[in-house]
């Protein structure tokens, strides 16, 4: 089981390097995480983007591209279409979003699900090590689907167990959140949790456990427990994976230790991934230095996708 | 200004002993709460229920009924329909939850017949320190209002702007939140925080409001001038308006139970403060609460 982002990194350079498509690669703290994750063995990037503004930043950084596949292209639909094609044809085993804007990846990786069979659910997961379990949580959805309906959440659900089985969590415990909170049980969040947990029951959703209760309060004291001493939370009843209603909440989740890392979430690490579709992506923020955006690439290398039996890769 | 929750607590101390009311106090809490209260010299309590088993329960405590009213009443129900009224009747300054029943406490304090609050303005806010930094920040609204739409997320943010003057700040710094900083025709939440901040900047509310934010620009001035964004009130948020409820109650309980920040809070809108029990605040933090209700009335911070 992975339990760290230093686990991550270890994992990664045993299983490396894998091909990765790199969307916009023409800025300097990405193409400095790439030539690190080149000089670890992580991968091989396919460099698509401003040829020569890549060739001109490699220059500067001392990064040397010239085994590198490059493809020279300046519209970010096309970019991000031909990345995402990469991966499905088997060219490349992930995909990594450079600097380029979210939406231009989520129409490329929702179209090609269009043509998928496996998954056509696309979401975004956000990993996060959490200091007081020394373990991973995953929360979802954080970014891609806005206001998932039941249908969505299951897929979601499958998805996130699915990258969750490849950390080697089993049978993860999911925690469904919703602001049940003694007042009204006709909330949608409610019903699509209740509807979630016959899924399970009926052997829709498999692979997994539910949590009972509707909100952490719950997860940790039952309906009608209360909170007594904020320092003596038992930990080790916090799900594996959360899965909330809507984008406005997955938002501020997968960011909320950004609102106090000094006070109470010193210690956190989070990064975030977006699957479904069989292509597996990893979203560094573009407000991240290089350091963890390397992180990120041996997140990517540990979801890639398997290489083609017919050898495609070969 | 008060940075912190003892500072709260040490400032409604200088104040007048208020009085308190609650229906069936039973639980270790709710009855360790309302003495901790009296022996902060905060309230007066006045308590409804069974006479023989609030004073057994008190004794089991190892407290009394020193500086307690107590009001026999046998039937719950009858009991908190005395409290509303005692306190209607303007013969106690304040009411208290304590072991009632969330939604017939609500449903009660708001009905059509008691004065002393209506569904529609109340709004819950949820404070919680940062020692770092000195000061206490809030999120808004954390329990009551569900989905609301721009009147009543001025109403909400009204309700919380009061709140930070009870607690000394003047012209509260407001983040609207949203999921980035532009704003998205197709996200309501972008679109209600661009109003709200408008609507400050032309002083219709009297705090100084932008959005919309997402978190990370909100909390970090370094943050956001990386995204290119020169925020007034990025890395100094003294209140947090959230979208709806899912985030609301979300997130303070993100925040409590994997951060382990305690939050207290303010049930605000009603004409007499009205203190929450609620699950995910810490025993101690009703004291907050009811210290809040004091500097309320000292202020005179009501609806």
């Amino acid at each position: 089981m992975i339990r760290s982002f230093a686990e991550v990194e270890k994992a990664a350079y045993e299983v490396g390097p894998k091909k990765a498509s790199v969307l916009r690669a023409e800025n300097r703290e990405f193409l400095l995480a790439l030539k690190e994750a080149c000089r670890r063995g992580y991968i091989e990037p396919i460099l698509i983007g401003n040829e020569s503004e890549i060739r001109k930043i490699a220059d500067e950084i001392e990064f040397d591209i010239g085994s590198f596949q490059l493809i020279d292209e300046n519209d970010p639909q096309e970019i991000a279409d031909r990345g995402v094609n990469l991966v499905s044809t088997g060219d490349a085993q992930f995909v990594f979003r450079g600097h380029i804007e979210g939406h231009f990846l989520y129409r490329a990786l929702i179209r090609s699900s269009s043509n998928s069979e496996i998954n056509t659910q696309v979401c975004a997961v956000s990993l996060i090590y959490l200091p007081v379990l020394s373990k991973l949580i995953g929360m979802t959805d954080g970014g891609v689907a806005i206001a998932p309906d039941f249908q969505s959440k299951i897929e979601i659900i499958r998805n996130t167990v699915d990258l969750f089985s490849h950390l080697g969590y089993d049978n993860p415990r999911v925690g469904v959140l919703t602001a049940e909170r003694g007042l009204n049980p006709e909330l949608d969040s409610v019903r699509d949790t209740v509807k979630i947990k016959e899924a399970l029951a009926n052997g829709e959703l498999k692979g997994c456990s539910i949590e009972d209760g509707l909100s952490i309060s719950d997860f940790l004291f039952g309906r009608d427990g209360f909170l007594e001493e904020s320092d003596k939370i038992d930990f080790s009843l916090i799900p594996d994976i959360f899965l909330v209603h809507n984008v406005e909440f997955g938002n501020i989740f997968s960011k909320i230790d950004s609102l106090s890392a000094e006070d109470y979430f010193s210690g956190w690490e989070r990064h975030g991934i977006i699957t479904g579709a069989g292509i597996p992506t990893v979203v560094p923020s573009r407000a991240d230095k290089h350091n963890t955006i390397v992180t990120d690439i041996a997140l990517g290398v540990l979801i890639a996708r398997e290489e083609e039996a017919t050898g495609n890769d070969a | 200004m008060m940075h912190s929750f003892s500072e709260i607590l040490a400032e409604a101390q200088k104040g007048e002993r208020r009085i308190m009311v609650t229906p069936n106090p039973q639980s270790k809490r709710v009855l360790t709460a309302v003495n901790d209260a009296r022996a902060s010299g905060l309230i007066a309590p006045v308590l409804v229920g069974n006479r023989n088993l609030i004073e057994k329960s008190l004794f089991a405590l190892g407290l009394n009924t020193e500086g307690c009213r107590i009001i026999n009443e046998y039937d719950p129900l009858q009991a908190l329909k005395k409290s509303i009224e005692i306190t209607d009747r303007g013969e106690a300054d304040m009411i208290f939850q304590g072991d009632a029943n969330i939604r017939e406490f609500l449903d009660a304090v708001t009905d059509e017949k008691s004065g002393i609050a209506e569904v529609g303005d109340l709004s819950y806010s949820s404070l919680f320190e940062l020692p770092s930094e000195n000061r206490v920040s809030f999120f808004t609204d954390t329990y009551i209002q569900e989905f609301p739409d721009l009147k009543q997320k001025v109403n909400i943010l009204t309700n919380a702007i009061s709140l930070a003057n009870v607690i000394g700040i003047e012209k509260p710094k407001i983040a609207a939140l949203s999921l980035v900083e532009m704003i998205n025709l197709n996200a309501q939440s972008s679109l209600d925080a661009a109003i709200l901040s408008k609507m400050s900047e032309r002083g219709q509310l009297d705090a100084i409001i932008d959005g919309p934010l997402d978190v990370d620009c909100a909390s970090s001035f370094e943050r956001a001038r990386r995204k290119g964004l020169n925020s007034s009130v990025s890395g100094k948020v003294d209140i947090y308006l959230l979208h709806d409820i899912e985030s609301g109650f979300s997130t303070v309980e993100v925040f409590t139970f994997l951060g382990g920040a305690g939050t207290a809070g303010a049930l605000m809108g009603s004409k007499i403060p009205v203190v929450l029990n609620l699950r995910f605040e810490p025993t101690d933090s009703i004291l907050i609460d009811i210290a809040l209700a004091n500097l309320r009335i000292q202020e005179g911070i009501l609806l």
